[in-house]
């Protein structure tokens, strides 16, 4: 990075690094369009959902994927940021799946960019204060959005999400002035490696994140937003600010480089894996158990960006494309079985003899996001355990052992609350009244369950887009 | 040599499974002579493997005794430069497992026999049963450690549908239990896969799931946890004791054995017919098979380690499997029982390691899928006819069902291991292991074989006490009703049960037809024992 003297240096540095952020300025620019348009043409209003998935897409051709420095170190680009973008940005894309979606008002569609622009920027920060700045702008639309269902539960839900989340901002902030206190620095490549006393700062901070990501004891949010928001939004709360916050949680815990805090980062996934499981087998609402168990699997994701080196990267987008990929087939599950009044498991009683098609793609789906084979699913949990008792070989730990055995034995209480789903689908009779649903629906599903077998057997899609990728 | 042969015996059902996919739900003999052509010709290629395999040499090293080697990898994930995956296509056959095949590929065509009553939703069905009969093939043939697992688990699946949809009253709470049992332990199969794939690496260096390597002590990484020489420590034990323990737990759960045989009365009593013949004569022997190959065969020193306790539960599994029996109103509860009982031999046997103890368990998993089979078959006559099967309900069926009766009679000597059937062999051989390792070095005592000397006894009370209850005595059944469905086997059953009557006196008296297929591979196995000693 060159030294910046000059107004005009200063400028046309800025002015080469947003020619890199295109798809960050596609995205925030045409959330502010998408707006305008809806609010002054009734055809806008109608079509808006196009104009949303054209500026995604156009987002998606311009994500850059070389290494830069930009703005004077606030933001970072690494070929690892730019494959994360792009798998947000796809996801937000296939958002358009959702009827909520389509028919949705334009200010759903702003909103959703809304939350897109934040997770982009937290990919990709490295200054504080800033890092705060996307996720608030993150997190002030995903509360609008919680809201969005129109329910009277659904503003509860928004409310709850609220406070909570202003609190955990406010925790936040808090860090940050700590930290900016201790250093008199922004900026995360500066600020040295904190040591005693200098943690709590950290520690805050990183507090303040996993609220984002809903590990324990920052996940109270979680079961009520998930059940009372917008399907659709669910299904992209789990995934797009999720990964967004984690690919930012993995700069900052680098940053801090601090064994203890490593520590308690992991003690804090395997108290998430544990509460998100044995919660999730009493829930009665399909939603809220897959909530839950989307808490489980923030615990899985974890330990992947704690500890460095460029390695655990490749395994990061792994996971976190499957993982994307197995909730958007999930809770495009949910959404189509919402429209005919499905909201309770025993809601599905007996639907699998008249939707067989589907039945088999929802076992699948649910195999995968237990880990079981042949699915995707089983890949990227084979990845994560193998990482940490390699981990853990290379230094005895008495956490590690434990998080290697629960997180592997977990599977098997997992499996007990997400196969009733199947339970209910087939092994159930319901008399009288079973719904079929449109073949559309069903081939939709269909094929996110054969994308997922797919790729357990061919995996090396994914190796093949990370080295091409990686030596640009 | 090189041929495909074992992957088409393999993926042949799963081909017809997309054929009678094609095939619509309403042509239903169409769908039921499909998967039987598919089965039928499984068992053909399985006739042609037998005349194709090669008796291995006396002195061949164990990993070079395999036949019909097909080795390719399937894929190779790097991840950027983390550690990564690789994993082979590796399947090939040896004498442990020539058995076992024979035995699979016999049994799914048994079973689809008796499943030819099947009406509710029969393309679901069969679809299941052929991915079953996949899996449970790829099992016995896969020798990298991922594709195992992966046909491992693969098993469960189908099985957790076949019983809940197609069970009795309680079908769904036995399937559950089945699944999440046999998942239990599937994950502690995977735990020590991790663990071993991270510690072993080929020639070249690289990390593999090969299960051969895992065996070569010298293929393992310097340094890695896993190793002989490492002795690093869990809980105060030694790591490789208490990988060797999660592999037998694991392994022990599908066996099962006492105190992990909970789901098996459960899965049996609500399973249909075919599907109680298929669980107890194939899924049982994966967990027999993969205690063989993969937990003794990588953790030898664990196996020699472990080798009375793991005596001792075999042998509470046949004393409490035994009395259980005894217990039993329902007749197909007693035969579930029964295989516990049957099953502990096969802990014993191998807890000898002795080339006796272990030929006698692989002989001992062989002639119990025949006889289980058969006598699930057995149970199915009656249930079939009455949609009861409790002992009190009838009386004296000698007189009404001659043939009947005399089937049960020769499988029932077969299972309580009367000389010239095929369960004496194994049981007896069993002992002698014991016997013999009690008196070389000591390993296990005289006492494991006296007590398992009174399980034969014990069988023999529940299987002769069923059979004077039920069949001899005067005619009598409860139900009015039943009365005119009392007759004789049809020809259907005939078919199913007469292969299994002629197989259980054909190795009863020429036991060596498995014993000497093994005999090289296990003597080589064995040998593995003698330093560990």
């Amino acid at each position: 990075m060159m030294e910046a003297n000059t107004l005009r240096e200063v400028l046309l540095e800025n002015l080469t690094a947003f020619e890199r952020l295109q798809p960050l300025l596609i995205v925030s620019g045409g959330a502010v369009l998408l707006l305008l348009v809806g609010t002054f043409s009734r055809f806008g209003q109608r079509y808006g959902w196009m104009l949303f998935g054209a500026i995604l897409l156009s987002a998606l051709m311009t994500v850059n994927f070389s290494g830069h420095t930009l703005m004077g170190g606030t933001l970072q680009l690494t070929p690892f940021n730019g494959l994360i973008q792009a798998l947000l940005i796809t996801f937000g894309l296939l958002l358009v799946l959702f009827r909520e979606v389509r028919q949705g008002e334009v200010e759903y569609q702003f909103l959703l960019l809304s939350v897109i622009v934040g997770s982009l920027l937290m990919t990709m920060v490295r200054d504080l204060v800033v890092i705060y700045l996307s996720v608030e702008l993150t997190s002030l639309a995903s509360y609008a959005l919680t809201a969005f269902s129109g329910r009277k539960k659904g503003h509860e839900a928004a409310m709850k999400y609220l406070l909570t989340g202003a609190i955990s901002s406010a925790v936040m902030i808090y860090g940050i002035s700590l930290i900016f206190g201790a250093s008199g620095s922004f900026l995360l490549g500066e600020i040295p490696a904190p040591t005693g006393p200098g943690l709590v700062g950290w520690v805050l901070l990183i507090g303040g994140l996993l609220f984002k990501v809903s590990i324990v004891p920052f996940h109270l949010w979680v079961p009520n937003t998930y059940q009372m928001a917008p399907t659709s939004v669910v299904g992209f709360f789990t995934v797009v600010p999720k990964i967004g916050a984690f690919v930012l949680l993995r700069a900052v815990l680098h940053a801090a480089n601090s064994e203890p805090l490593n520590h308690l980062v992991i003690a804090l996934a395997l108290i998430t894996i544990i509460l998100g499981t044995f919660s999730a087998i009493s829930q009665k609402s399909l939603k809220r158990l897959l909530a839950y168990a989307a808490l489980a699997h923030s615990g899985f994701l974890l330990p992947l960006v704690v500890w460095p080196g460029q390695a655990l990267q490749g395994a990061f987008f792994f996971y976190a494309a499957i993982y994307a990929l197995m909730n958007l087939a999930a809770f495009y599950f949910v959404a189509i079985h919402e429209r005919k009044g499905d909201v309770l498991l025993g809601d599905l009683d007996g639907a699998g003899s008249a939707n067989p098609l589907l039945g088999g793609a929802v076992v699948v789906i649910m195999l995968g996001l237990i880990g079981l084979p042949p699915t995707a699913g089983f890949s990227i949990k084979l990845l994560l355990f193998t990482e940490v008792w390699g981990q853990y070989q290379s230094g005895e730990s008495a956490l590690l052992i434990t998080y290697f055995i629960v997180g592997v034995l977990s599977s098997a209480i997992s499996l007990y609350f997400y196969f009733k789903v199947p339970y209910h689908y087939f092994l159930m009779t319901n008399e009288g009244k079973v719904k079929r649903l449109t073949l559309r629906d069903q081939l939709i599903t269909t094929f996110f369950a054969a994308l997922l077998l797919w790729c357990f057997i061919q995996p090396q899609i994914f190796d093949n887009i990370v080295v091409t990728i990686g030596k640009p | 040599m090189s041929s495909y042969l074992l992957s088409i015996i393999t993926f042949l059902p799963l081909l017809f499974a997309l054929v009678i996919g094609a095939i619509p739900s309403s042509m239903t003999s169409s769908l039921k002579w499909a998967a039987l052509a598919g089965l039928l010709l499984q068992l053909l290629f399985t006739v042609v493997l037998c005349l194709q395999f090669e008796l291995p040499a006396a002195s061949t090293p164990y990993a070079e005794a395999f036949q019909f080697v097909e080795k390719v990898t399937w894929f190779e994930l790097q991840m950027g430069d983390s550690r990564g995956f690789r994993v082979e296509y590796f399947m090939a056959l040896d004498g442990i497992s020539l058995p076992l095949i024979v035995l699979s590929s016999l049994m799914l065509v048994i079973g689809l026999i008796s499943s030819w009553s099947v009406t509710q939703k029969l393309k679901g069905y069969l679809l299941l049963y052929m991915v079953l009969a996949t899996s449970i093939v790829g099992c016995f043939l896969a020798l990298d450690f991922f594709l195992f697992y992966l046909f491992f688990e693969l098993m469960l699946l189908p099985m957790f549908f076949l019983i809940g949809i197609w069970g009795g009253e309680r079908r769904s709470y036995a399937a559950v239990k089945f699944f999440v049992y046999t998942l239990v332990g599937s994950l502690l199969i995977l735990m020590v896969m991790i663990g071993l794939y991270t510690a072993v690496q080929d020639d070249s260096g690289r990390l593999t799931f090969d299960i051969l390597m895992m065996m070569n002590p010298d293929q393992f990484r310097e340094g890695s946890w896993l190793t002989l020489s490492s002795h690093a420590t869990l809980w105060g034990l030694d790591l490789r004791l208490l990988a060797f323990l999660a592999l037998m737990i694991g392994f022990a759960i599908k066996l099962p054995s006492v105190p992990f045989h909970t789901w098996l009365p459960d899965a049996h009593v609500e399973a249909p017919t075919a599907i109680s013949v298929v669980l107890a004569s194939l899924l049982l022997k994966v967990g027999g098979y993969g205690m063989i190959r993969i937990a003794y065969g990588i953790f030898p020193d664990a196996a020699a380690y472990w080798a009375y306790p793991l005596a001792v539960v075999g042998v509470v599994s046949l004393i409490y499997g035994s009395l259980a029996a005894m217990a039993q109103n329902d007749f197909k509860r007693l035969v579930a029982y029964s295989s516990v009982a049957h099953m502990g031999f096969v802990l014993i046997g191998l807890a000898s390691l002795t080339k006796e103890g272990m030929s006698g368990a692989l002989f001992q998993m062989v002639s119990h899928g025949l006889t289980s089979g058969a006598l699930f078959l057995i149970v199915g006559v009656v249930y079939d006819r009455t949609g009861n099967r409790r002992f009190e309900n009838f009386s004296g069926l000698a007189s009404k069902m001659p043939m009947y009766t005399f089937v049960v009679v020769i499988i029932f000597f077969a299972s309580l291991g009367l000389p010239g059937l095929s369960g004496f062999v194994g049981e007896v051989m069993v002992l002698m292991g014991v016997f013999s390792s009690a008196s070389s070095d000591g390993l296990l005592s005289v006492g494991i074989g006296v007590v398992a000397t009174t399980g034969i006894l014990l069988s023999a009370v529940y299987f002769l006490w069923a059979l004077q209850r039920m069949f001899f005595g005067n005619y009598w059944v409860r139900e009015r009703e039943w009365e005119p469905h009392m007759k004789d086997l049809s020809r259907r059953e005939l078919l199913a049960l007469i292969p299994l009557v002629i197989l259980v006196i054909f190795l009863g008296v020429w036991p060596r037809a498995v014993l000497d297929v093994a005999d090289v591979s296990l003597q080589q196995l064995q040998m593995t024992f003698q330093n560990f000693r």
